[in-house]
């Protein structure tokens, strides 16, 4: 077995807010395999992004109350000072985000903002850096690359500012690539693009990825592992073509029925869940999804189901789906 | 880099300086006129007689009417003749190029001063936001908002010439006379200038840093792992200049009549003084003269702070709205 | 989270801060009304003349007969301050008044109207403030000859294009609103319409903005006074005081600081509720 290439073990975060304290992240561990894609899945308000940017720690840290471990190769990146923990940043680990127009910055060049990362960590001089810039963006796709290095944000049309984000991040080949949403914003025929893009980087380096969205769908054809989150905690995990077959809790279930399918008849019904994503602030004892859950019984309410290993499969419900056949 | 628009935009500003430059020259003379107060009367003092002042009013063109008056002396500004002063007769081209440099290295250096204060203050401000230091920092601004010009300034004549004699209380010192002397006399004068245009700078400043650090580029740049000085100052600072640049740029303009006050304070020969002077004895040439050069400086900056909002944000230089 | 900025304050934090806040309005409020009552009551109150002094008492330290000290001509400090005080929050209240009323109709004018209006009316304020502040003032002021009315006309005439600059640029944004387009919609007539919808809604930014104003109305009159350019002697300004002490500065430096530092104090009583007013007006300002 190979060792894992990220360990985050029982990581919670929590927010000090006017309103109280925000419950954002519970308890998620999981392991991350060198070249595997683990998709995380869940609505709005349901921890994934803050998740994801508790990996490197991005979040403020003063009002952020973080526990659990986050290991890199052997390095908790949730216990080292804020100094040692830069250098993995961009470097090892790097991640890149939904928004490309606001994501880059609008007033340095795409050459500068790509040959920072480029001097900080591999200490390139000049002409080095503009040589490796070149090659990156063609290597992400980018046509006329010496041209585009002078260019400015605003001059380059959203798939290809996604893309710049992406040779930003591969710039010093990271281990692990951290995408929070990186399709969303885009056209559906970019979001294949750039599906097919990592794809090709993850083969090419053996790079693991860590892939948030909000969508189930788009990430059948990326994720090796899907999990799915609700109430800030990890309430499915499965290997992706197991999950797609069949799911154990029902909130997955809902989630992957809700989706619009492009083929029903006019006029058939959307399936939403009906009721409302928990309040963080006040998370029930029980299961966060009992109220909104057609399965649940009165055991649901009074105790939060664990995860229960079931194969390759890890699930927590007191009441699950039937299992497959 | 001067593109189409960047041409289009200064012809526009060319007509505007033409237009502001007449509007405020040609409203100077009615104000002038209309306000009660002569020149003649002015200069020859309360003992003249109605003979004496008439042959004076004669003798300096007063008799004509506005519009004739008004527009002889446009024809001759326009060659570069601002007149001569009704008082003293100086041709006051030679007046104002004397004085002009000194209220123009004042205002410089000043504005300067005022630069390096707030922009440090400014960038940790926003950095700490609500923290002990933005607080303080916040309590020093409206203190100093609260304090008038020329209180400032005889404070720091106070403690800085009276007690500690580092510097001099008064007086001027040309450059042709000493460097090291010409920067001692204009350090008070700037440093209370400097002081009062602080708060307001670093106010700006900080609100701009603080929209600015929210935006998801700067979470970006940490995500590469970049240290928290390069981000402020690499990434933040530059978007978040603009509004400061528009303030800095009116400033350079209304200092030169906020000037006036501290240059009477510090006995500088600058041209709020010959204005000032002007005012009370209805030197309306001197008065002229010197609102048709604010006025054409004031255009001048106005375009030069225009031409800084190209180099600051690359989607103003390619015509790009926010 | 996309902030950077580090020193967000815990709940406990912003607790102790908003106390803090609250007492310094609170002490600022105490300041300025007792300012302004003892100020309209100050020949009543038995004071020491402003007028006569006592020669043999001049530059005086702060003593039982004379609270503040004394002047160069051993006059009362304090009776003087408060006399000044009257001249201070005349011309500060007049002027704010009228630059609120004639700026601020400008302003809305050019706000609703648009167009020809907005062009005309907004080019001549551009030109206006083309003219060094100070200058118009001093212009003003020295030729209409100084007194209470004529500062306060002054300083007013300058404050007009800053009122009609905000006043335009609330109205426009007001002007656009659903309330206002169904008020016309519904056939209401002009005048109604602008008092009744437009201007209850601009009240709140405009006061805000009026207190802030308040407070440089009062520096501008002591720097004119300090030019010699406000209320005639023996009649007392802020400004004219220490001005006439500066001489004596190394001397008596109290005959200065004392007069600057009621100037100051009142000064920072109405900046400090010109900045709680804004925070609770202005909804952008309140996340600063």
């Amino acid at each position: 077995m190979t060792a894992p290439l990220l360990r985050v073990q029982d990581l919670s975060i929590r927010f000090q807010t006017p309103r109280g304290l925000v419950h954002a992240v519970n308890d998620v561990s999981f392991d991350l395999l060198p070249g595997k894609t683990l998709a995380i899945v869940g609505e709005s308000g349901s921890g994934k992004t803050v998740l994801s940017r508790a990996i490197l720690r991005l979040l403020p840290e003063k009002t952020t109350i973080r526990s659990g471990s986050v290991m890199f190769e052997n390095t908790d990146l949730a216990a080292l000072d804020e100094a040692a923990l830069r250098h993995y940043r961009g470097r090892d680990i790097a991640m890149i985000f939904q928004d490309p127009m606001s994501s880059l910055n609008p007033v340095l060049t795409i050459e500068r903002q790509i040959g920072e990362v480029l001097e900080l960590h591999l200490g390139l001089a000049a002409d080095e850096r503009r040589h490796r810039t070149i090659e990156l963006l063609r290597s992400v796709g980018i046509a006329a690359a010496e041209q585009r290095l002078k260019e400015y944000p605003h001059q380059l049309s959203g798939g290809m500012r996604q893309r710049v984000m992406i040779a930003m991040a591969l710039a010093c080949r990271p281990r692990i690539m951290i995408a929070d949403e990186p399709t969303t914003a885009l056209d559906v025929t970019i979001q294949m693009q750039i599906l097919v893009l990592l794809k090709r980087q993850q083969r090419e380096t053996g790079m693991a990825m860590i892939f948030i969205s909000h969508d189930l769908a788009a990430v059948g054809g990326i994720a090796d592992e899907v999990a799915v989150m609700y109430g800030g905690r990890f309430v499915e995990q499965a290997p992706t073509d197991a999950f797609f077959a069949a799911r154990r809790m029902p909130y997955s279930d809902a989630l992957l029925r809700a989706r619009p399918n492009s083929f029903a008849p006019r006029g058939a019904r959307l399936e939403a869940i009906p009721g409302r994503p928990p309040d963080l602030t006040m998370l029930p004892p029980g299961c966060s999804f009992a109220p909104r859950c057609t399965r649940s019984g009165d055991d649901c309410l009074v105790r939060q189901p664990p995860l229960n290993n079931e194969g390759d499969r890890r699930f927590a419900c007191w009441h699950p789906l039937p299992g497959a056949a | 880099m001067i593109g189409l628009q960047a041409l289009r935009r200064l012809s526009n500003q060319v007509v505007l300086l033409i237009a502001v430059v007449l509007a405020a020259t040609a409203l100077t003379f009615v104000v002038t006129e209309v306000l009660p107060g002569d020149a003649a009367v002015a200069i020859l003092g309360d003992t003249a007689t109605p003979a004496d002042i008439a042959s004076l009013r004669k003798e300096l063109g007063l008799e004509r009417p506005l519009v004739v008056r008004y527009f002889d002396w446009l024809a001759h500004a326009a060659t570069g003749d601002l007149g001569r002063s009704y008082r003293t007769r100086e041709s006051i081209g030679v007046m104002i190029g004397q004085r002009l440099p000194v209220t123009a290295e004042l205002i410089l250096i000043t504005q300067l001063m005022a630069l390096l204060m707030a922009m440090p203050a400014g960038v940790l401000a926003a950095y700490r936001a609500r923290s002990a230091i933005d607080h303080t920092l916040g309590a020093l601004s409206i203190a100093l908002l609260s304090t008038p010009g020329f209180v400032i300034g005889i404070g720091l004549i106070y403690w800085l010439s009276v007690s500690a004699g580092l510097f001099p209380a008064s007086g001027y010192s040309r450059v042709s006379d000493g460097v090291g002397a010409n920067l001692r006399s204009m350090f008070l004068p700037a440093l209370t200038l400097a002081l009062a245009e602080f708060p307001v700078y670093m106010r700006i400043l900080r609100a701009d840093m603080i929209a600015t650090l929210q935006q998801d580029f700067i979470l970006v740049a940490r995500a590469k792992g970049l240290a928290v000085r390069d981000i402020l100052i690499r990434h933040a600072l530059r978007p978040s200049s603009l509004s400061l640049a528009t303030v800095v740029g009116i400033n350079l303009g209304r200092l030169v009549g906020g000037a006036v006050i501290i240059e009477s304070l510090f006995a500088l020969p600058g041209i709020g003084q010959i204005m000032v002077n002007a005012v009370y004895q209805r030197d309306n040439f001197v008065i002229q003269g010197v609102v048709l050069v604010v006025a054409v400086g004031f255009v001048i900056i106005n375009l030069a702070v225009d031409m800084m909002y190209s180099v600051l944000d690359p989607r103003v230089r390619h015509g790009v709205g926010r | 989270m996309a902030s950077v900025a580090e020193g967000t304050q815990v709940p406990a934090e912003r607790r102790r801060t908003r106390a803090r806040v609250g007492a310094g309005v609170g002490l600022a409020t105490i300041w300025l009304g007792g300012l302004a009552v003892a100020a309209i009551l100050a020949p009543h109150l038995g004071l020491q003349s402003p007028y006569e002094g006592d020669l043999l008492e001049t530059l005086s330290m702060p003593s039982a007969d004379h609270l503040l000290g004394t002047d160069g001509l051993g006059r009362d400090t304090f009776a003087r301050l408060l006399y000044g005080g009257q001249v201070s929050l005349t011309v500060a209240i007049g002027s704010v008044g009228f630059g609120l009323l004639v700026g601020g109709s400008l302003g809305l004018i050019a706000g609703y109207f648009g167009a020809l209006a907005d062009r005309l009316i907004m080019g001549v304020m551009t030109v206006l403030l083309c003219f060094p502040a100070l200058i118009l003032a001093i212009a003003l002021v020295s030729s209409l000859g100084p007194s209470v009315g004529n500062v306060t006309l002054a300083i007013g005439v300058i404050f007009v294009p800053a009122f009609a600059r905000i006043t335009r640029a609330n109205t426009l944004s007001l002007r656009s609103r659903e309330f206002v387009l169904a008020a016309e919609a519904l056939g209401a007539r002009l005048p109604r319409i602008l008092l009744q919808e437009i201007l209850p809604n601009l009240m709140p930014a405009l006061l805000s903005y009026a207190v802030v104003m308040l407070g440089i109305a009062i520096l501008a009159e002591a720097a004119l006074g300090f030019l010699g350019l406000s209320v005639r002697p023996p009649q007392p300004s802020w400004g004219g005081m220490i001005a006439a002490e500066r001489g004596n500065l190394a001397d008596a430096p109290q005959a200065v600081f004392i007069p600057a530092g009621f100037l100051f104090v009142t000064v920072l009583a109405i900046n400090l509720l010109g900045e709680a007013l804004r925070r609770l007006f202005d909804i952008r300002a309140q996340t600063l």
